[in-house]
């Protein structure tokens, strides 16, 4: 994105500017929400994820995702840079090339993007569902959807699978799968933000 | 625009997108890609970039960048528009109407003057202010003019902020034009049939539609001019013709749309009395300080006795907040006196099941976010507002609450009161304009 933000992007409120050589000597990345927006956002139970799923994160991931307010991706910019910048490589959930085209961004990968935190697509997307369509015994029992990349070594690599959201695991199991599969030395998960199953 | 010959597109087509702007990729349905891509060969639809250095739907200039695309944020929720989205209109016939049936309801005598003027202002293609009390009878003194305009063909929208009040006022405009066909549009609501002639919707709606109206209705115009959102008013002139009058209404009109309408030589009509004769009740203040603090761990006391009084005397009731949260902290203290007590709020799916109940007192009261500051009508209900000294009850959002109470007239009065934590000017300023209205000799 070309231009600064000067107002939070959930409600627009003018945000207090951080210093610009505080922001050179600590490196920080810009909020883009304000106190009041960002309270909103619950912490997560689990080490893997950052929020748990409440009412403003689904409200967040709907705007960001389905409305594709690509502004958003900033949102979460500290927490991700501080939880994924240094250690294992970090591996988005590729989005399939049909569905990148319909949603005009890979709205994994740019949360990384903006977070500047370094990655590597070791993995493809090769089957294109839906997940919502399908009951959560389907989705557990059918095949892998992930692919390693062609030419990608990923053998005695440590890896972390990252994506926005874990709501029954899936995902994440067939991601770490097909990465162990191949050879990884050590693969762990991690998401913006999970829900509590009940 | 070269035209084929021979090619006649389908009825649905034009019923659908005339006077429409639409994004190309949302197909409505039971229109095909094909047809549409046929109508577009054959000029009959035109494309336009929908966003440049400006968003052609909303105006807003303010456009985000990343990779190679360009996109509104303004008007998102309508669905984004970007660079690469094509947005249509019509440039084949426009749709005639022909069907027109009207059941005249009778009015008062203020009304019938009103309902001349406005049906004058008409005539001459003039816009038209009409400013009158809460409970004056506004709906009733609109629908001369609306049949005017649709016995002579012409299309009309009747817009007003809320999704409440279009579902409120689509009932009654279906009563009174049984034959006209009318959509109804708000957020989420289904598609129609056949192509409107009349349309009630939320102004946001408008953002859908581009040079389409003969007259424009905006009801609640107290915000405009929308100082706030200008994008939103600027929907309300592109869904018109450039010609077409815009009729205002409002109870609290704002200074500038008063000094617009004199420069502008508006028509203008007041009125200063409800319709059934009675002085609008007038608020009364009680304080309830540290209401908030309290609130953690109980009702605050006389909170509590207005609330039983209530319930003993078995009176609809609707206590405001100034936010969800303080609402949803003080509503189980609520239903522990009466568990027929229930709290609504923006985005409460079962908000209009539950006014519903509030009028068929299977509920006995509701706890309401200032979402139901106007457009709600429920017969002999008192009002309370709690916290009403928050600066989200400016004093147009005062008037419009105290404006709930006795408007039927088998039951004119009611108790209005602002449980507050001080007194502000926007208090003091709704309660004097109440007093001066109930002053002005008719
Ligand atoms: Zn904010
Ligand atoms: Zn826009």
């Amino acid at each position: 994105m070309k231009q600064p933000i000067t107002h939070c992007v959930l409600c627009g409120v003018a945000l207090t500017p951080v210093r610009s050589f505080s922001r050179l000597l600590l490196r920080t990345l810009p909020d883009v929400l304000c106190a009041t927006c960002h309270a909103t956002f619950e912490p997560a139970a689990s080490k893997e994820a950052i929020f748990t799923y409440n009412e403003a994160m689904q409200a967040w991931l709907n705007q960001y995702k389905i409305l594709g307010d690509v502004l958003l991706a900033y949102s979460f910019a500290k927490e991700l840079h501080a939880a994924l910048a240094k250690g294992d490589i970090v591996v988005p959930i590729p989005l399939h090339p049909n569905k990148l085209a319909q949603r005009t961004f890979s709205q994994v990968a740019l949360l990384l993007d903006c977070a500047e935190v370094p990655y590597v697509h070791y993995l493809q997307k090769v089957q294109d569902v839906t997940q919502g369509l399908r009951t959560r015994t389907e989705r557990v029992a059918s095949t892998n959807p992930f692919a390693v990349a062609p030419n990608a070594d990923v053998s005695g690599k440590c890896f972390v699978v990252f994506d926005d959201i874990k709501t029954t695991g899936t995902t994440l199991q067939q991601a770490r799968a097909c990465l162990a599969e191949a050879g990884a030395k050590s693969v762990k998960t991690f998401t913006l933000c999970a829900s509590e199953i009940k | 625009m070269k035209r084929y010959r021979g090619y006649i597109p389908p009825a649905k087509l034009r019923d659908f997108y005339a006077g429409r702007l639409w994004d190309e990729a949302r197909l409505p349905e039971g229109i095909t890609q094909e047809e549409v891509a046929r109508a577009k060969r054959a000029g009959y639809l035109q494309a336009h970039v929908a966003v440049d250095e400006r968003c052609m739907r909303c105006g807003n200039t303010h456009i985000i960048a990343y990779d190679s695309y360009l996109y509104c944020r303004h008007c998102l929720t309508m669905g984004r528009l970007t660079n690469q989205t094509t947005l249509l209109t019509w440039q084949g016939q426009r749709p005639r109407f022909m069907r027109f049936s009207y059941n005249e309801s009778s009015l008062s005598e203020a009304q019938a003057s009103v309902s001349a003027a406005l049906i004058a202002s008409l005539q001459q293609k003039r816009s038209h202010l009409l400013d009158a009390v809460c409970g004056a009878g506004k709906t009733e003194m609109l629908f001369g003019a609306i049949a005017y305009a649709l016995k002579r063909g012409l299309r009309v929208a009747v817009a007003t902020p809320r999704a409440d009040v279009v579902r409120e006022l689509a009932p009654r405009l279906r009563h009174v034009f049984p034959s006209t066909c009318m959509h109804v549009l708000y957020g989420g609501v289904e598609k129609q049939a056949g192509c409107p002639q009349l349309i009630v919707a939320t102004t946001h709606q408008l953002y859908h539609f581009y040079e389409a109206f003969d007259v424009m209705i905006v009801d609640e115009a107290d915000a405009f001019p929308y100082t706030y959102d200008e994008a939103l008013q600027r929907a309300v002139y592109q869904a018109k013709k450039p010609q077409a009058p815009i009729i205002f209404v409002t109870a609290t009109p704002s200074k500038t749309l008063v000094a617009e309408a004199r420069r502008n030589h508006y028509g203008h009509s007041s009125v200063w009395r409800r319709y059934h004769g009675f002085l609008l009740p007038e608020p009364r203040y009680s304080a309830l300080f540290h209401y908030a603090k309290t609130l953690k761990k109980r009702l605050p006391k006389k909170l509590k006795d207005w609330t039983l009084e209530r319930l003993k005397r078995n009176e609809p009731f609707l206590i405001f907040f100034p936010t969800k949260k303080l609402m949803h902290q003080a509503l189980p203290y609520f239903t522990a006196l009466d568990a027929r007590i229930m709290s609504v709020h923006a985005e409460d799916e079962a908000r209009a099941e539950k006014v519903q109940s509030l009028r068929d007192e299977t509920c006995k009261g509701l706890l309401t976010t200032t979402i139901l500051e106007r457009g709600v009508t429920i017969k002999n209900v008192q009002v309370a507002v709690v916290g009403a000294e928050a600066a989200i009850f400016e004093a147009s959002a005062l008037i419009q609450i105290s404006g709930r109470v006795g408007r039927n007239a088998n039951y004119p009065n009611g108790d209005v009161v602002f449980f507050h934590h001080g007194i502000t000017k926007a208090m003091d300023e709704a309660r004097a304009t109440i007093r001066k209205q109930n002053e002005v000799k008719q």
